[in-house]
């Protein structure tokens, strides 16, 4: 694994803060200059104190004051479910696949016509099986986080090199340590790249579950803050589920890197 | 772990006939490639003694690693017979073990994981796999090492692991395919003493494969040469030259010269 020490070119540590910086300096001299009315886009101002009064509460206790942490928890735990279940369903199947090729037939084209279908379109019809809470979002986000999970994942396993898989076979490895000890970690790059992926997904069907009238939740917040006509918390709820997305991204990363020697020492 | 034919001596004459360890019998195998056929091997017929250390000469394509693939286990016999210790080979097992062409090594663990792998599952404590992993690491002169990684440590670095982690499982028999071709002149004659020198510690049973009749003559007790198109054998050739070999010595040269010739003759 050569190409996994990357060649080291010093780059700026600033870099990749100019672009977000520009973005912000651009929209405050828009909103100073009053080229947008504040209904259509607020000033950044405004738009951090709703985000403190959101986050933390305040003295004037709006209807959105202090909701943060409910919202997150709720959002939280249907991202955790719903990610969980895709993980729990697409790693098996995707050894299986990758590894026998009656499994890989069998799947195949169930799998890539329900996967040409936008996740959308499943949402009527996840409202009527499950009703509006909790049994939707994370239905929607099991589905679409499900996808790119299994796709790696038999991919990663379909490549690891059969020269490996011989070395383990003539040291007497049988085919339930092979799965773990030589199958999971070679196939590791592309299963930690359907993992993130599939997480990164999980919080777009997140938002999308809670936009249905779910009371809390951070899809719940922004779909309600519309009807209301509040622009600044919409805004303040797309920041924090980038955020939170952000965050989550990097401690999947980190718990499969502590967890895993393969995960560490290939990516 | 028990080591049926750990009795005989390496190297040494073998003045009585032992019953051979591998017996291979009017093997024939064939590769279907677009719908037509390769013969790949046809009719070999070979016998290897108890810690005989036998080289395979051939030129490339000839079918020596298909040969020894079926040897180890990884393919089937398409006629004929195959037979270790006097059993019919199933499939593949800790009694014969490969040192692959390329890098083979689990690239996930470091130099000293990857040579206690197969210790994994056999009863022993964390302490007895350690001491045995650095015994084997010191034998094949890797100690200061066992923490890096495959990516870390050069060629010849790598097919020392290869060695050891096979060693450690403590082989009948030693399968080798051209091991050392990837390396720098250098270090494969230093690999070629090291192995020598292994063999004649633990007199394993080894077949090695080569294109290389340098260090087929190095090596080798018996010399199967091969021909390709399909892959049979030609002759076997005695290697007779005292040990330790001197490749710089006039009879070294007079054997290379003599295997040469019979792999350009028809
Ligand atoms: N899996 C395979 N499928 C089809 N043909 C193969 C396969 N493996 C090897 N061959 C063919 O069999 C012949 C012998 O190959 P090989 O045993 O690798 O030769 P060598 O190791 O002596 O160079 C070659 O012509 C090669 O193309
Ligand atoms: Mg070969």
């Amino acid at each position: 694994m050569n190409n996994a020490r990357k060649t080291h070119i010093r780059i700026n540590p600033m870099l990749p803060w100019i672009l977000p910086a520009g973005l912000i300096l651009a929209w405050t001299a828009a909103a100073e200059l009053r080229l947008v009315p504040s209904y259509v886009l607020p000033h950044p101002r405004e738009i951090i104190h709703t985000g403190y009064v959101y986050i933390f509460g305040g003295p004037d206790t709006g209807m959105y004051a202090g909701r943060f942490v409910a919202d997150a928890k709720a959002s939280l735990i249907r991202v955790c479910a719903g990610f969980a279940v895709a993980a729990a369903a697409g790693i098996p199947l995707g050894v299986m696949s990758g590894r026998l090729p009656v499994v890989e037939r069998l799947l195949s084209t169930s799998v890539n016509g329900i996967r040409a279908v936008p996740g959308i379109s499943w949402l009527p019809l996840a409202l009527i099986w499950f009703g509006i809470g909790m049994k939707t979002t994370v239905f929607l986000v099991a589905l679409a986080a499900f996808f790119p999970v299994y796709i790696n994942c038999a991919s990663g396993v379909r490549h690891v090199s059969p020269v490996l898989l011989r070395a383990g076979a003539m040291m007497g490895v049988r085919r339930v340590r092979g799965t773990f000890a030589i199958l999971l970690p070679g196939a590791m790059p592309s299963l930690i790249s359907g993992l993130r992926l599939g997480l990164g997904i999980s919080w777009a069907y997140l938002v999308l579950g809670e936009l249905t009238g779910v009371q809390n939740g951070l899809g719940a917040v922004i779909m309600d803050a519309r009807m209301v006509g509040r622009t600044d918390v919409i805004i303040v709820g797309i920041v924090i589920i980038a955020f939170i997305g952000r965050i989550s991204d990097q401690m999947l990363t980190g718990c499969l890197r502590l967890c895993f020697k393969s995960a560490r020492r290939s990516a | 772990m028990t080591k049926p034919f750990k009795v005989f001596s390496a190297g040494k004459p073998r003045a009585v006939q032992q019953s051979s360890i591998l017996e291979i019998k009017d093997l024939g195998l064939h590769f279907q490639v677009n719908g037509s056929v390769l013969p790949v091997l046809e009719k070999i017929r070979l016998a290897v003694q108890p810690g005989e250390m036998m080289c395979v000469l051939g030129p490339s394509g000839c079918g020596k690693t298909t040969l020894l693939n079926v040897l180890a286990g990884f393919l089937k016999p398409g006629t004929g017979q195959v037979l270790a210790h006097g059993r019919s080979i199933s499939g593949p097992g800790p009694d014969r073990c490969v040192v692959f062409q390329e890098d083979a090594l689990f690239p996930w663990l470091t130099v000293a994981e990857n040579i206690g792998f197969g210790l994994k599952g056999k009863g022993l404590s964390r302490r007895q796999r350690r001491e045995m992993v650095d015994r084997y690491l010191d034998m094949v002169g890797l100690l200061p090492f066992g923490g890096y990684l495959p990516s870390e440590i050069s060629g010849g670095m790598k097919q020392r692991v290869s060695l050891a982690r096979v060693l450690i499982l403590e082989p009948a028999i030693l399968l080798m395919d051209e091991p050392f071709v990837a390396l720098d002149s250098q270090t494969r004659q230093e690999m070629q003493q090291l192995l020598l020198s292994l063999w004649k510690r633990f007199s394993h049973t080894v077949v090695f494969v080569t294109h290389d009749v340098r260090e087929a003559v190095t090596l080798a007790d018996r010399v199967v040469m091969m021909d390709k198109n399909p892959g049979r054998v030609k002759k076997v050739v005695e290697i007779e030259l005292q040990r330790p070999r001197d490749p710089g010595g006039n009879l070294f040269h007079r054997q290379c010269a003599q295997l040469d010739d019979l792999l350009q003759s028809r």
